[in-house]
């Protein structure tokens, strides 16, 4: 829980900060592939891994993952009709049948239909959640956090000697 | 805090901060399986095996490696539900090593396990601990079982039957603990039924009887053929009067068809009440046979002494197979059971849930397969070790994907605990459509001690030591099943003890010089419905001797039962006869007498219509088919 706090407002920093657009992008792509996900398999290992190996907001992740999860259970209906009508492709039985007889795959759970139609959506649609999100930051910097930071009462707690301690702790301990 | 961060230097995209925690994560998780998960596996096999098996099953030692993929068990130990200070048997080591390629699959594929040190009858340094019965009604697959087969078991055993005979011996009058029970008898209550039935019928056929054509009805009509004219002076108008005189005549058929088939209607209930009031009899012999088991009056039928004698025994093998078969069942299920669960699948599936797909399966393994397990044991210096050879084969959770039926086989001799020729067959062949399963299963010797045939604070019967021999032959198909069990107790000592000096001294004197107890039970039917034959000499010996003593006293307590409920049904009997002959005497004889006048006034409309001898209207009519 603590470290899920520390992923969060580290999510809050950053996203006011003029860095890290990247990070929070790929975080927003990451959950929506986990989101979009009906499992746990062998894919959501593969998300996590690279949540920790690459440097992805965590926070944002979980957050977007959280969000997505609701978007994709409406969705299901869809994800089973693209998931069914992919796994009964004549052209494609050769290869699931070699994947099904193949160590690891199967552990994707590809053969059910909620879970390919799921994966090929969330797979496809990354790159624009990403790009999307990128701009979504960016649009959010230029018009919200531009626009409180000059109002007075920001200003006025720029003054106060809690924001100096802050940012001298934030220079010397923070991430 | 902007100024900060730009003054810092811009960080790659990978986390190299998170390298350390990502490896404390990992040195957990290999620490929890390296210190804790040999541990937990243990317990958990302890655990399962033991409510399993019914009595407590210990593990010394379970250790796994992840990277050979190996399991080895040391120190199993399964106590003795009899007597639970010593084990059933121990196994000194089971090991095996699962195919990394099947792992990968999400598959268990074990090539050999090997079984070693099998030890029989040791004792155990604190006794096991034996579950009790589950409570009825307790959710379950093995508990529901187990209900299944004591609800038919226990709807003949009576578990104080010697004390009974005992209570008899002693001169209990029945009859005085009949003014007790206050149940309504079997055929009283078929006697009201019936009764309500007939007085129903009777009103029901005096209404029907009244709504039949008459013979006034016809008479009326052969009147309407008379008035026609058949004299043949215009062709045209005969052969009108004629069609006319024949539809006449139908109709008036018709009637008297009506009146028929209302008499063999009514003959055919009369036949059926009279069939049911003769059948009240059998519904006396049964209520007879109730109240001698409310009564607890024993009957001395041999059959009936090895019944009670050896019921306990056959229960407790039957609910043993049916726990196995019921487990082989769930976890092996046979390819009918899956084609049931493929066309439930073919229902919508739930939302989120999708439809999994199946291919063809080129290289594929089972969930579980256990290809080859063998047993081998050798006499070694251990005073309670066997030879012990066998093994077990294909063993899987989808048999019908395998297409090879499971196959153990395990024979043994433990000489030093005087058990020979132990041999143990079975086939589970759940590959087609049915489950079949056979069993084959004996001991040619082994001792026995402190068995006891009745317990009960009047009489106590048992056997202190003997050598046994015991043998089951059986094969089930889907629900049915034939079991046939033997046994047989070599130069018995008898320890038996009783209240009543009758008692004692009968049982003194059908034991006396008895070389062996020989018992055969046969089991056939379905697990839901079947039937139990025992047979047995001691059964036997003991009505023989019984029977001596105790079959006036028997006999004049089950004549009075008889003329109890006798008496109780007279009255409803003589009334239900009564009813009947009301029927069959009203509305059946004003059937019969009106079926008789109703032909002959057809007959006399018939007649009518030819209009005498050979005439040309005549001859005409009889064109029309008359």
């Amino acid at each position: 829980m603590t470290l899920l706090f520390k992923q969060l407002f580290g999510l809050l920093k950053l996203l006011n900060s003029e860095t890290g657009e990247n990070q929070i992008a790929a975080g927003i792509a990451a959950g929506f592939v986990l989101g979009m996900t009906p499992a746990f398999s062998l894919q959501t290992l593969l998300i996590f891994l690279c949540l920790f190996v690459f440097r992805i907001q965590i926070g944002m992740a979980f957050l977007a993952c959280f969000f997505f999860k609701f978007v994709a259970w409406v969705l299901d209906p869809l994800f089973h009709a693209v998931g069914s009508s992919i796994l009964e492709l004549g052209a494609l039985q050769g290869i699931f049948t070699r994947l099904y007889n193949m160590p690891l795959v199967p552990l994707t759970r590809f053969n059910n239909s909620v879970v390919m139609g799921s994966g090929v959506v969330a797979i496809l649609l990354s790159p624009v959640i990403y790009l999307w999100g990128k701009s979504l930051v960016i649009k959010y910097r230029v018009t919200v956090v531009a626009r409180f930071k000059e109002t007075k009462i920001w200003k006025a707690f720029r003054a106060t000697s809690l924001y100096n301690w802050y940012t001298t702790y934030d220079q010397h301990f923070g991430s | 805090m902007t100024n900060t961060s730009a003054a810092k230097k811009p960080k790659g995209p990978i986390r190299t901060g998170a390298l350390v925690p990502s490896l404390i994560f990992l040195g957990l998780i290999y620490a929890y399986f390296f210190f804790f998960f040999d541990g937990y596996l243990r317990r958990g096999i302890e655990f399962a095996a033991t409510r399993v098996h019914g009595a407590e099953v210990d593990v010394a030692r379970v250790h796994t490696s992840f990277l050979k993929a190996t399991f080895q068990l040391t120190g199993l130990e399964v106590t003795d539900k009899e007597k639970p200070e010593r084990n059933l048997f121990q196994v000194g080591e089971i090991r095996f090593a699962a195919l990394w390629d099947a792992l990968l699959r999400g598959k268990v594929a074990i090539e050999e396990a090997s079984v070693l040190d099998v030890q029989a009858y040791t004792p155990r340094k604190s006794p096991g601990y034996v579950l009790p019965p589950p409570p009825p009604s307790t959710p379950g697959l093995l508990a529901k079982a187990q209900e299944q087969i004591l609800a038919q078991t226990r709807a003949h055993f009576n578990q104080n039957f010697l004390g009974d005979i005992a209570d008899v011996a002693a001169g209990t009058d029945p009859k005085a603990k009949l003014k007790e029970i206050q149940g309504n008898l079997k055929t009283e209550a078929r006697a009201k039924e019936l009764e309500k039935e007939l007085e129903a019928k009777q009103a029901e056929w005096k209404k029907r009887a009244a709504e039949l054509p008459k013979a006034a009805d016809i008479q009326a009509l052969e009147s309407k053929i008379k008035a026609l004219d058949l004299s043949g002076k215009n062709p045209l108008e005969l052969a009108n009067n004629l069609k006319k005189a024949k539809d006449i005549v139908a109709e008036a058929q018709g009637k008297v068809k009506q009146v028929e088939v209302a008499q063999s209607q009514l003959t055919g209930d009369i036949q059926k009440y009279n069939n049911s009031i003769a059948d009240l009899q059998r519904f006396a012999q049964q209520d007879v046979a109730d109240l001698q088991k409310q009564l607890q009056i024993p009957s001395l039928d041999p059959k009936e002494f090895s019944r009670q004698l050896f019921m306990a025994q056959v229960e407790k093998r039957l609910g043993s197979v049916r726990k196995y078969i019921e487990i082989a069942r769930k976890y092996m299920p046979a390819k009918g059971a899956t084609t049931k669960e493929k066309s439930e699948e073919l229902l919508p599936p739930a939302r989120g849930v999708g439809r999994t797909y199946h291919f063809p399966i080129t290289k594929g393994y089972p969930l579980f397969w256990l290809k080859q397990a063998k047993v081998s044991s050798e006499i070694s210096q251990s005073e309670w070790a066997g030879k012990v050879w066998g093994g077990l084969s294909d063993l899987t959770s989808s048999p019908s994907q395998l297409g090879r039926p499971t196959k153990l086989h395990i024979a043994g001799d433990f000489p030093k605990q005087n058990i020979h020729g132990l041999d143990l067959q079975a086939v589970i062949d759940h590959t087609g459509e049915q489950a079949k399963e056979t069993i084959k299963a004996s001991v040619a010797a082994f001792p026995v001690t402190d068995q006891k045939f009745s317990d009960s604070a009047d009489v106590k019967l048992g056997v202190k030591r003997a050598t046994a021999a015991t043998s089951m032959n059986g094969s089930l198909v889907n629900q049915s099943m034939n079991l046939d069990l033997s046994g047989r107790l070599e130069k018995p000592e008898f320890e038996f003890d009783a209240k009543s000096p009758i008692v004692k001294e009968v049982l003194g004197a059908a034991l006396k010089g008895l070389p062996a107890v020989t018992m055969r039970a046969v089991v056939t039917g379905s697990w839901d419905k079947f039937d139990i034959w025992i047979d047995s000499n001691l059964g036997s010996e003991l009505s023989k001797g019984f029977q001596k003593q105790l079959q006036a006293k028997l006999g004049d307590a089950q004549a009075k039962l008889s003329s109890l409920v006798n008496d109780k049904i007279g009255p409803s009997k003589k009334k239900l006869q009564d009813l009947l002959g009301g029927l069959s005497g009203g509305p059946g004889k004003a059937i019969a007498q009106n079926k008789g006048e109703a032909e002959k006034a057809l007959k006399g409309a018939q007649g009518s219509a030819t209009g005498g001898k050979g005439g040309s209207p005549a001859n005409l009519l009889k064109g029309f088919g008359f």
